[in-house]
């Protein structure tokens, strides 16, 4: 199974200052959240999906969903609607599907702390019944100065 | 996959019989919003379908949801009959929740910025409470599916794919979506919310009105006794933009071509738009269901819709249009959007307006659904067909 991972530290707010090298493949890039921002740099690093063979389903599963955007939202004084349309925890497909040019299914699940795994058990039983299955994760990362990481992984293996 | 029963509590009453009134009769049931709706201080006057007898300060949203959506499911499974009971109890059963936003409004207003790094997400507390409510269903699967204002229809592509790789009999879907500060004031943001009358399809449509609802729908892979079969649910999601749908409609007629790819004798008698009355995705709706409907050489096929009356209910909307679609075929009445009967002139599409009707059997319904993020669905509701 091919997989890649990619550790963003969302801690920190980017500088939309600094244009970065994907920049012309998103719409208003300045107004990601840092959640989009990170999906943008690990598709950028991953050169192995520029070529891939498109898979049928696209499983998005983000623990926590979108908490802190949400939070995010209300504490700008919930009137900025850039920030709102980040809470939706769908988001990042299009995010993926802008930096990949591309189009598809995709099922956003989650499942409390388990989602990252319901997610890799969802896209292995459908890679048994014959789909070629991306999953886009992203975990808490409790015990670490990265505080999350962007998984990618490739079912059947 | 088959439609063994529903219900759905929305602005027009708590159960499916009140929905359809209010569809026939022409009963709109939103207001303009108070500053003591949710006791917040929100900018007033938007439109909202708000779920009567609910005091949002007397429970949470977890609390309401979960006794709620229980409630419902109890109705459908007290109903079951003796054939579909039989099978449900000795089959592999799994849990769905559709939603947009869960119950985030119980805790994002209060929790500090390192707290909701770690917090749950807003949807599994629904799940995890419905499954304790129903301890003697021993449930295979869990999960939540989130995909904005489309969360029903890909819920039911999900469990289409899951039925189709038989990993489960039966599927209670569950969907649900409440209007609170953070989402009245999200979509107040965007300035999509209409602040006079919502009018899907009109040349004067000025924004969309929110609503609530919770609608429970217990699927099977097998007939069984059902009347009513989803023939193929279908969605598209595309990034060409985040918060509007895909120029000309195309990820909508890409959804509605991938029904067709499954479906060769695809002649659909009525259609039940997404129509949520802002500028821009009724424009793209009415261009992406000419472009479809003249393909299939059914460029008359009526279309009507349900928020004129109970609001936009996100993520639960999907399910409460398969509901009234449901109705419609078994009942063999059409509701039209009652809310006026003045077409957009650009618009080509034929849609059932004010007082008009139609009298012609209706066997195929297309439901159509669009959401942020780019997603795109349709599906195809039907009267059993073997």
């Amino acid at each position: 199974m091919k997989k890649l991972s990619y550790r963003a530290e969302l801690q920190k707010r980017q500088d939309v200052s600094i244009e970065p090298a994907w920049a012309s493949k998103v719409e208003r890039w300045y107004q990601l959240d840092e959640m989009g921002f990170a999906f943008c740099e690990a598709l950028h690093t991953w050169d192995y999906l520029k070529d891939a063979i498109r898979p049928d389903l696209i499983i998005l599963a983000i623990e926590g969903s979108s908490n802190r955007a949400d939070k995010d939202f209300v504490t700008s004084g919930s009137n900025s609607p850039a920030k709102f349309v980040y809470t939706l925890p769908n988001i990042s497909a299009a995010i993926i599907f802008q930096m990949l040019k591309v189009n598809g299914k995709v099922y956003c699940l989650s499942n409390g702390k388990d989602t990252v795994n319901l997610a890799a058990r969802e896209a292995q039983a459908f890679a048994e019944s014959g789909k070629n299955v991306w999953v886009f994760a992203s975990p808490v990362m409790e015990s670490s100065s990265f505080n999350r990481e962007i998984i990618f992984s490739e079912y059947p293996s | 996959m088959f439609v063994i029963d529903y219900d759905c509590l929305t602005a027009a009453g708590p159960h499916k019989e009140n929905l359809m009134t209010a569809l026939f009769e022409g009963k709109v049931c939103s207001h303009h919003a108070e500053k003591n709706d949710w006791q917040s201080d929100l900018v007033p006057g938007g439109l909202v379908a708000l779920i009567q007898n609910r005091d949002a300060t007397q429970s949470t949203v977890r609390d309401y949801l979960s006794q709620n959506l229980n409630a419902l499911w109890k109705q459908i499974y007290k109903n079951l009959s003796q054939e579909n009971l039989t099978q449900f109890m000795k089959s592999k059963v799994g849990l769905v929740f559709a939603s947009t936003k869960g119950c985030v409004e119980d805790y994002i207003h209060k929790i500090s910025d390192e707290a909701s790094k770690n917090q749950s997400d807003p949807f599994f507390d629904i799940c995890q409470d419905f499954t304790k409510l129903n301890p003697e269903i021993s449930f295979a699967k869990s999960l939540t599916v989130s995909n904005a204002c489309c969360s029903s229809h890909v819920a039911l592509e999900y469990v289409q794919d899951i039925f189709d790789s038989q990993q489960l009999d039966f599927v209670i879907l569950i969907a649900a979506d409440l209007v609170g500060p953070f989402v009245y004031k999200g979509f107040n943001s965007l300035k999509v919310l209409s602040h006079t009358e919502n009018r899907p399809f009109a040349s004067d449509r000025d924004g969309l009105q929110l609503g609530e609802a919770l609608a429970v729908v217990l699927l099977s892979r097998k007939p069984g006794d059902s009347k009513i079969q989803i023939s193929q649910v279908a969605s598209d999601t595309e990034g060409s933009s985040i918060t509007r749908p895909s120029v000309n409609g195309l990820g909508l007629i890409r959804s509605l071509q991938k029904i067709k790819s499954k479906r060769s004798d695809l002649k659909p008698d009525l259609v039940i738009a997404h129509g949520t009355g802002t500028r821009f995705n009724d424009q793209a709706e009415d261009q992406a269901l000419g472009e479809f409907l003249h393909e299939i050489g059914k460029p008359l096929t009526p279309i009507t819709n349900t928020k004129w009356a109970i609001g936009h209910t996100l993520g639960a909307s999907g399910c409460v249009d398969l509901i009234a679609g449901c109705e419609i075929l078994k009942k063999q009445k059409v509701f039209s959007i009652k809310a006026h009967d003045l077409k957009d002139p650009q618009f080509k599409m034929n849609y059932l307006l004010g007082d008009q009707n139609i009298t012609e059997p209706v066997e195929q319904i297309l439901v159509t659904s669009l959401g942020f993020g780019g997603v795109h669905a349709s599906l195809l509701l039907e009267k059993k067909n073997l």
